[in-house]
């Protein structure tokens, strides 16, 4: 398998299945550990449906939005995708507020619930969007595709695409948390930095995230 | 209710999520301008202004807010 053999392209209805799976396999961060699932109490194969509602809602400007999503596939199966939009753009919402609302929306009210008794373990750990930044989120290549430099490829394709329709966005930014060493080399590698670290300090938080530490990582266009 | 009462309500529920006053109740308020005011505590806000008001907004609604002023529009439109 070279590296040619894949194709890179934008998300379309057809393709809520594959990214549901992404986002929950990205969110886990190389763990077991899936937020948006434990946070909400819910199981995986709960939240995958969500997923699938919330990306059919095709909301705009956030990370679950299903425009926001290219994909790598071969023989026409995707097998990497990665959210890229740019934030606050036009007068779309902040993507923090379409994503709150879509999942006020769609997860069941006891699940909120859930979710407002764990709150606390987020603090720390929430980090605000800059407007008029490329914003990058769920970076997922599937295991039998790794090796061929997919996710680096989906970020380079967002960095260009946007510089074609956003001609005054220069920024790209991303969050990772720290344990994520193989993501945080790769990001270092195509120009990111570390722009700034967020710590929680809540005892529990490893029982429902990947880690109690996340990078904010910046990159300038050439 | 009337609409300065209908927003002091909504300021306690502001206030009881982000659990601070720091910021003037205006017309023209939004999330940006309270600190503390993120994803989370949106979904809370959200829905506990559904609670005390027994109201459901619809997710196109929600996401033609665009301050204060067009959120107490919604909950006054959906009480009548």
């Amino acid at each position: 398998m070279t590296d040619t053999d894949f194709t890179i392209r934008h998300a379309t209805l057809s393709d809520t299945d594959f990214i549901s799976d992404a986002i929950i396999g990205a969110e886990k961060s190389g763990t077991t550990r899936c937020g948006l699932a434990t946070l909400f109490g819910l199981d995986e194969t709960q939240l995958k449906t969500y997923l699938i509602s919330m990306l059919e809602e095709e909301i705009e400007g956030c990370e679950l939005s299903i425009d926001s999503f290219l994909l790598a596939e071969k023989d026409n199966s995707p097998v990497a995708a990665t959210a890229g939009w740019v934030e606050n753009a036009g007068d779309e919402l902040p993507s923090n507020q379409a994503k709150a609302n879509l999942i006020g929306y769609t997860f069941p009210h006891s699940n909120l619930m859930t979710m407002r008794d764990n709150a606390h373990l987020m603090k720390g750990l929430s980090i605000e969007r800059e407007t008029a930044t490329l914003q990058f989120e769920y970076v997922y290549v599937a295991p039998e595709a790794r090796g061929h430099g997919l996710a680096a490829r989906l970020i380079e394709a967002h960095i260009e695409h946007t510089k074609k329709t956003h001609r005054e966005v220069t920024r790209g930014q991303l969050q990772v948390f720290c344990n994520n060493d193989n993501a945080i080399g790769l990001y270092e590698r195509l120009g990111f930095e570390v722009k700034q670290s967020y710590r929680s300090s809540e005892d529990d938080v490893l029982s429902f995230l990947p880690h109690n530490e996340k990078l904010l990582m910046e990159i300038l266009f050439q | 209710m009337n609409r300065d009462e209908l927003s002091e309500a909504v300021k306690a529920i502001i206030i009881d999520t982000v659990k601070h006053d720091d910021f003037v109740m205006s017309e023209e308020l939004t999330a940006t301008d309270v600190s503390g005011w993120d994803s989370l505590s949106h979904m809370s806000i959200i829905t506990g202004i559904e609670q005390k008001f027994s109201v459901k907004f619809k997710l196109k609604e929600l996401n033609k807010l665009k301050n204060m002023s067009s959120l107490l529009d919604l909950i006054l439109s959906k009480m009548q």
